[in-house]
Parts: C-alpha cells; structure tokens; sequence
C-alpha cells in the first residue's frame, strides 16, 4: 500500500491502515524512545502515547515533508513531556552544579557501535541525556533546544558540552576496559 | 550545528531498533476505537431507564387502586381501618366539609343538614374527624338508631339536629361508652354540634396533610457553573471564563502551557416528580435537558523556529472558542426536611443520575501536546454523577436548591487519563399539579 493510500485509510479510522502504519515505523520510534529514557517501560510508554498522538493528529500532516520524520518529531516531543512529567527525570535535569574538564578533542573518534553507544548515552544523567540526544542526534541547535525545555541557550550549550566531556570519558573508560578483556583473553 | 563527532554518532545511533510488544498497540487500538463499547453502554442503559420508570409508575397505580378497593369495603382489621380512613381523609372529607351545598352554617358551632342522607353523610365526615380509631358507620348507624339525627325534611327545619363532639375531638381519643353518653345527651338536646375551631382545625389539618404530601410534579429550571478537569475530588470551581490557563496571547511566538481546568456554564430545563416517603423524607426523579458550554481560551502556537508548528493540531486561529454539548439527565434523590412541618422547610438532598451526552464538538485537552483538539469518539456518552445539595420547600410548594455534582464516569478520557464534570448549580421547581381543592380547603 502506498504511504498516501495508507494515510487516506488511516484518516477515515481503519484499524487495518493504522496497525500498518504503526508496524512500519514502531521498531525505530521505540529504538528512539529508549535513548531518552533509563528504562524499556518508559521507552514503550512513550511510544504509546506517541502513536496515540500521531494518529489523532494526522490530518495535520502535511505532504511537504517526510511522514517519518513528522512521527519522528512527535515522538521526541512526546519523549520531552515524558520526561518533564515524571519526577524521577525532572531531578536530574538540573545539573549545572556537576563540574567536568571539556575535552580538548572537539571531533573525536567514535569506536563503539550503535548499541553500545545508545547503552553509554542512557547512563548520562537524565538532563544531560536529553540535551545530547536533541543536539547530537536529532540534529536541533542550542536555540531551538532551550525554547524546548524552556531553557537559557547558555545553560544549553554548557549542558551540551559538558554531557559530550562525560560521554567521551565513558566511551574511552570503555574502549579501555575492552582493551583489557581482550588483552586477558589473549593471555 | 553538527560537527563530525555528531555526524558519528547520528549514523551510528539513527538506525537503532526495538521492538515493541504486542500490547503497545492493543492499548493504542483501544484509545483509538473506544466507541463501540460505550455505544453498547448507551443502548443498554436507555432501555434500562425505561423499564424503571415503568415500574416505578406500574407501582404507583397499583398503590392507588389498593387504597380505592379498601375504601369500599369495611374490614374489621385496624390496618383496613386506617387505610379507608386515608382514603376518605384523602378523596371526601375535609373536601365535602367545605364544598357540600346543601349544608348550611348556622352561627359557628353548628352545622344543619338539609335531610337524612346528607346528614348521615356529614356524620361519617364527622367521625372521621373525630375518632379516627372507630369505624364511621357503626357511629353513624347508632347515631340514627338513637334518632339523634332528625331529618330535616320532615321536621321541616323546625328542629336543629346538633352533636356536640367537643370534648371528643380534644382527647381525640373515644371509644363506645363516650360515644353513647355523647348520644344520649345530643338525644336530648336533639342537635347536632360541632364546634367551630374543631371544623377550623380539622380543615386545616387536612390542607396540612394534604399538601405535606409531595408526590409531585414540577417544571425545574437553573443555571450554573461548568467545570471540566481531570481532578475527580470537588475542586477547581470557578467562575465562568475566570481561567485561561497560561497562555501568552500578547506573543504568539512563544511557547505555552495550556493547562485545565477549563469552566464554563450549564442552563438546564426539565419535569421532576417527587414522592413523599414520609414528612422528613422523599424521593426525586425526573428528566432534565442540560446544555452546556465553556468558553475556551486557545492560542495559536506559531512556534515555527522548530517547524513543529503543524504536528498537531490547534484548535482554532482564534484566541478562544466555545465549547458546547447537549445532554439528557435522569436524576434520582432523596431529600431530608428539616423542619418538615414549617410553613418553608429546608431541606438536605443527596442523589446520583444517569447523564447522557450528545456532543458535536468539545476541545479536548492535551497536557502532552500543549493544545487542545476535536475528538468526539472520546467524549462519552454515558456518564454518571452523585451530587449533594440544600433546598428550600416554600409555603407554596415551590422550591428553590443548590446543588454540587461530580462526574464519578469521566467526561472524556485520553491517554489514560481522565477528565471528570463538576457543576454547581441553582434550580426552581415550580408544582404544576396543585389541585383547586386545596384552595377550597385553605380559604
């Protein structure tokens, strides 16, 4: 079924349209959910509601665009409200009294695949988590990032950079600790 | 703005995949089909409804039919008694007393009939009057054996037939013996008496226990407030458009929270029927029409720096929109007087009602999305409500009360949550039954 007959169908309410569409991007929205969040029932809560939103929604939808990335935006928003609502996140978004070194490195090399990335990403702290996904992954700028979380730019950016310093202390603690379980192994 | 190091990460993240469990989409599918089963609902109750009314009247006939049949035979049992004494208090006494032509007034303590059959008619109103405990014919029939009354039309008005029933009227409590002393001396005196404050009295506490009983009908109508949120305690009332919520309408540009409650205000017409349990207590039931409406205030999100302003929708161009709903409600309650034998009695109600919504459009808010939209599949039909309240019953049967309702059923639901009605409102009953008898009694 084409997208524009699947969207038509899905408009008029058909169940069958609508489980098919949701079969179609379900998989990768969850993937995204669950890098926002600390655990899987989150990720799925998030992503119930999030599709819940879409089809109420979807004659918003506009043919300029990709329906993919519309759902995709959605999803991160839906994420984003999650997250301000439940109490367990909203403690950790305040984090400016945690001091790290910035990195001299500003493009460093990433060794880990994505799997082991996502796994890394979900042990920043909840705010830190959030601003790094939005800038390093859905690809948004500072600005647009603090008018979603009703943040200073400022407080953004230093977030931002100080989420990319832990992240890459984690990544090297992992590549290290790889190293030494291979390096044991050969032994 | 991506450097490489984002670039890496994108590639390497962008494609990561779950998948979810069965259940995600069956609890989607439910949120989004939910109707068939509130329909089903629907339709159950309104026959439902149906049958109780039915019944409730199919019972109230029976009851009348049951007084009538005891009224016209005597029974010795004191329970039959008491039902045709009702019944006669209800159908003829206090009402003939007044209304009977051919009896006339001479001075204020005595009363004349004009022959025989009206006296022995005036007699058994008497004792009815007087001894509510006797049988009316015994006393009637002793009365005439003893010749105690005369029949005017022979006597042609030369004599008075008077019976003198002060002092039994004021015990109120008679048996045989008395009876025969009464008749002996009204034998003598050849008269028939009733004293004036008995006749007064026993009229007025006939028009008393007449109009204390309120099985009744009204015409109800009222006004009050609306209030729609997801808060399912008594909270959050407010004044009609008194809440905006948070909107920043002076830039639209920005980001807003809209947030509940969202008030408006409900106008009501309808019937009631009240039944008197007993002089403290009775019942309602009824069906009323509500209309409701809210004034809500929306916004316009224009916040395109993000290009997120078309994912969802925004429920007008303008600043506010009116929320409006149609609605059928079948109460039932129980009311509490006070001071049941005041002239205005006040009164403490409680009930719940059946409400049954028919909504073209109603802004349903989303705390997740920030906005508002139209979704009438999730407003439900069906909805049910307990409220209390306070009243006032009048010298004229027209009643004034003020009542608070909850929504116990949610007003809509989404996202698993729910969002309940709250209303005060204030109603005047006006009696539409109230018989010319009564008038007849009171002057």
């Amino acid at each position: 079924m084409e997208t524009q007959q699947l969207l038509n169908n899905c408009l008029k309410g058909k169940k069958e349209a609508q489980q098919e569409l949701y079969n179609i991007y379900a998989a990768a929205m969850l993937g995204l959910c669950y890098r926002y969040t600390k655990s899987y029932e989150d990720a799925e809560d998030i992503l119930q509601d999030g599709f819940i939103r879409v089809f109420m929604n979807l004659h918003q939808f506009k043919n300029d665009g990709e329906l993919g990335a519309w759902i995709r935006r959605i999803m991160v928003n839906t994420a984003i409200t999650y997250l301000n609502k439940h109490s367990r996140y909203r403690r950790e978004m305040n984090l400016d009294d945690i001091t790290l070194h910035p990195i001299s490195d500003e493009d460093p090399e990433v060794k880990l695949d994505g799997k082991q990335l996502i796994q890394l990403i979900r042990q920043l702290p909840s705010g830190y988590q959030t601003i790094f996904n939005l800038v390093a992954v859905e690809g948004y700028n500072h600005i647009e990032v603090a008018k979603l979380l009703e943040m200073n730019v400022n407080t953004v950016r230093s977030q931002y950079s100080r989420a990319k310093s832990m992240l890459l202390k984690m990544m090297k603690e992992y590549d290290y600790e790889s190293e030494i379980e291979n390096h044991a192994g050969k032994i | 703005m991506q450097g490489k190091f984002e670039k890496n990460i994108e590639q390497q993240v962008r494609g990561f995949s779950l998948n979810p469990s069965p259940k995600i989409w069956q609890d989607v599918e439910a949120t989004l089909h939910p109707r068939q089963k509130h329909r089903w609902i629907f339709w159950w109750w309104m026959p439902l409804a149906g049958i109780v009314a039915i019944v409730f009247f199919v019972w109230e006939n029976n009851n009348k039919k049951q007084a009538s049949n005891t009224a016209t035979s005597l029974s010795s049992t004191a329970k039959l008694k008491k039902i045709e004494e009702i019944n006669e208090h209800k159908k003829d006494t206090a009402n003939n007393i007044g209304q009977l032509k051919n009896v006339t007034t001479k001075e204020n303590n005595v009363i004349v009939a004009d022959n025989k059959q009206q006296q022995k008619k005036l007699i058994n109103q008497l004792q009815i009057i007087a001894h509510p405990d006797l049988s009316n014919e015994n006393i009637s029939d002793k009365l005439l054996q003893k010749n105690v009354i005369a029949d005017n039309t022979k006597k042609q008005n030369n004599s008075i037939n008077i019976l003198n029933l002060n002092t039994t009227t004021e015990n109120n409590a008679v048996n045989t013996d008395t009876i025969q002393k009464k008749n002996i001396k009204v034998a003598k005196k050849d008269l028939v008496v009733l004293k004036s404050d008995s006749v007064k009295n026993v009229a007025t506490n006939q028009s008393k226990k007449i109009k204390s009983k309120t099985n009744q009908w009204f015409i109800v109508a009222g006004a009050g407030t609306l209030a729609i949120n997801n808060n399912s305690l008594l909270q959050n009332f407010s004044l009609p458009q008194a809440n905006t919520g948070n909107v920043n309408f002076t830039n639209p540009g920005t980001a807003y929270n809209i947030t509940n409650p969202q008030t408006g205000a409900h106008f009501t017409a309808g019937i009631r029927y009240k039944k008197e349990i007993s002089t403290a207590w009775n019942f309602e039931t009824g069906l009323q029409y509500y209309y409701l409406q809210n004034k809500q205030f929306t916004g316009n999100k224009t916040d395109t720096t993000m290009g997120f302003a078309a994912y969802y929708y925004k429920a007008g161009t303008t600043n506010s929109i009116i929320n409006y709903a149609h609605a059928i409600d079948i109460p039932f309650a129980l009311n509490y007087f006070i001071n049941p034998k005041n002239k205005n009695k006040f009164y403490l109600q409680a009930g719940v009602s059946i409400y049954f919504l028919f909504a073209k459009k109603w802004l349903l808010t989303d705390e997740y999305l920030n906005g508002y939209y139209y979704n009438p599949s999730l407003i439900k039909n069906v909805q049910f409500n307990a409220g209390i309240g306070a009243g006032i019953c009048f010298y004229n049967n027209m009643q004034a009360v003020i009542k608070v309702e909850q929504g116990f059923t949610p007003f809509y639901q989404i996202n698993n949550k729910k969002y309940f009605k709250q209303q005060i409102s204030a109603q005047l009953l006006f009696p539409i039954n109230t018989s010319t008898k009564k008038k007849k009694i009171n002057k």
